[in-house]
């Protein structure tokens, strides 16, 4: 803040448009992206911290670090990284200090089908931008194969889908959301603090170093795996040792039944969904809590905006009803595995992540 | 909100979110509103932070009296104004307020909130727009204050101005620019 002058008129709503913009203008720092995110992660440290029923106990030194700002994480690395040893809490430390400061994302992605599967394998590439005061952006485009070509994504005024065929609809959804479905496969994606935070619970951690080819590999799986979770079995963080960034991230699902699936996932008409069942004993903090879309269950204004069940908006397409069923009914069958691979980011502006009526089908 | 489960607080096995993920979730919403209407409020950036930090706490606490057919935004500001206070008089920073000057800061923040959800342009674009249209004088002191991370002395030096009439300059600028954000409907 800056110690300027107290307004010549004490007037009341001019003192106010003073102090509000005075606030906005701070808000429009570089750094407050970077600040909002570790504002909300420090808080919700917090909580689970003093929350008695949030399962608090199990969580790493490192997961209250990453909510406490990438400053305390590094001052606690100072410490720990006297010794050689690599430990995968040591690696994900660093990772989220390095990682808290980016706001720019850009990943290469492919998805691949368990064999047997109708669906082809899909390329394509993921850009994420934090922005300072507002919600990230993301875009999410599908460019191979040709056929099936289709995008989903996030812009200033909300969620879009844009079909192989060139469709562009819009949806009301403007959060942040951890879940995109692409083509019928279940597309994870998380910004990396929280990805290395979901993964510190429910996953056995091993480390492997390669010096040859210069990259640190963080191997989680799954400990329980035969809970009906659709949390990957198998997930490599690849790490570049010299920035501690994510160079390279896999996700991998075994191969389920469609008996044993249907066994396991309860539909929306075997009871309250706003309730726990008593016999359910999964861990709180498994890898496939998400936040509810804006869009579906974001609060009361949202809910009043949603159509009801079985009804489209005008001029939704199949992609677009899929992105909005899957985010209110939970996922779809996971592929067999999701492969980022990180790829620099360009300067990106809001406008890219506008949708681009283009047939590309 | 369907699928809040505030007792206890666990995922729905069919993938309801949590108390925990629900508050989230809204706080991510809400944030950014918060933060400006903390900031007016207490004009300093580290007490700010622990406005913001402590309004979070106490909301987690409620969480369960929430009224859910209310709007959170003006429930969590109104944790944060009393918080405020509070930590304002605890830390003997300014404390008198005055309620009118509140209640202005509080039609802004609603304002700032409803434009944050619904709107086609970003508070951050609006904000932009405004400073770029500001003349020269004035939106220079802005940028460097504000975006070049440098000080009102540094100003003054580097401009030979003085650091009043660079206080001047930057106040008069803020005048400007929320005028501009009140012609976008940004400010009440």
């Amino acid at each position: 803040m800056t110690d300027d002058a107290t307004p010549r008129r004490g007037d009341a709503a001019e003192q106010a448009d003073d102090r509000f913009v005075e606030a906005l203008l701070e808000a429009s720092k570089s750094e407050e992206a970077a600040a909002a995110e570790a504002r909300i992660r420090r808080g919700m440290a917090t909580i689970r911290e003093v929350d008695p029923v949030a399962v608090v106990s199990s969580r790493r030194w490192w997961a209250v670090a990453s909510g406490l700002g990438s400053i305390a994480a590094v001052m606690m690395l100072a410490v720990f990284l006297q010794t050689r040893e690599v430990r995968a809490d040591r690696i994900i430390a660093r990772v989220l200090a390095a990682e808290s400061a980016v706001t720019a994302l850009r990943f290469d992605v492919r998805l691949e089908a368990h064999e047997g599967r109708p669906h082809p394998d899909l390329e394509g590439s993921i850009d994420l931008l934090a922005r300072p005061g507002g919600y990230p952006l993301l875009r999410f485009e599908v460019d191979r194969p040709v056929g099936r070509s289709h995008a989903w994504g996030v812009d200033a005024r909300g969620g879009w889908g844009r079909s192989h065929s060139g469709i562009v609809s819009r949806f009301a959804r403007t959060e942040w959301s951890s879940r995109i479905m692409g083509d019928g496969l279940d597309l994870l994606v998380d910004a990396i603090p929280g990805l290395l935070d979901r993964v510190a619970e429910g996953y056995e951690l091993t480390t492997e170093v390669d010096p040859a080819e210069a990259v640190v590999t963080l191997i989680a799986v799954r400990s329980e795996a035969d809970d009906g979770s659709k949390s990957p079995n198998r997930i490599r963080i690849e790490i570049d040792p010299d920035t501690d960034e994510v160079r390279r991230l896999v996700l991998e699902w075994d191969q389920e039944s469609d008996s044993v699936e249907r066994g396991r996932r309860p539909s929306r008409s075997e009871g309250r969904l706003d309730r726990r069942r008593p016999d359910d004993d999964r861990s709180p903090a498994q890898f496939d809590r998400r936040p509810p879309p804006a869009g579906s269950s974001g609060g009361p204004d949202e809910r009043r905006r949603r159509p009801p069940p079985g009804r489209s908006g005008p001029g939704r397409d199949s992609l677009v009803e899929e992105v909005i069923r899957a985010g209110s009914q939970g996922p779809a069958r996971p592929p067999a595995r999701i492969i980022f691979e990180r790829v620099p980011a360009s300067v990106f502006t809001p406008d890219d992540f506008v949708p681009t009526a283009v047939g590309d089908g | 909100m369907a699928g809040l489960d505030v007792e206890s607080n666990q995922a729905d096995p069919g993938g309801s979110p949590s108390a925990e993920e629900v508050f989230e979730v809204l706080m991510r919403q809400n944030a950014g509103h918060l933060m400006a209407f903390i900031r007016a409020m207490v004009r300093n950036n580290a007490l700010a932070e622990d406005v913001f930090q402590e309004t979070f706490m106490v909301a987690w606490r409620r969480f369960e009296d929430f009224d859910r057919d209310r709007p959170f935004g003006p429930w969590l500001r109104g944790i944060a104004h009393r918080t405020a206070l509070a930590m304002m008089r605890k830390t003997r920073k300014e404390f008198a307020v005055d309620t009118a000057v509140v209640d202005m800061i509080e039609s802004h923040a609603a304002r700032h909130e409803r434009v944050s959800m619904s709107e086609a342009s970003s508070v951050v674009e609006m904000l932009n727009e405004c400073v770029g249209r500001l003349p020269d004088r004035y939106r220079e002191v802005i940028e460097v204050l504000y975006r070049g991370r440098r000080s009102i002395s540094e100003v003054a030096e580097a401009t030979d101005a003085g650091p009043e009439a660079v206080k001047k300059r930057l106040q008069r600028a803020r005048g400007m620019i929320a005028e501009c954000l009140r012609m976008k409907g940004l400010l009440a």
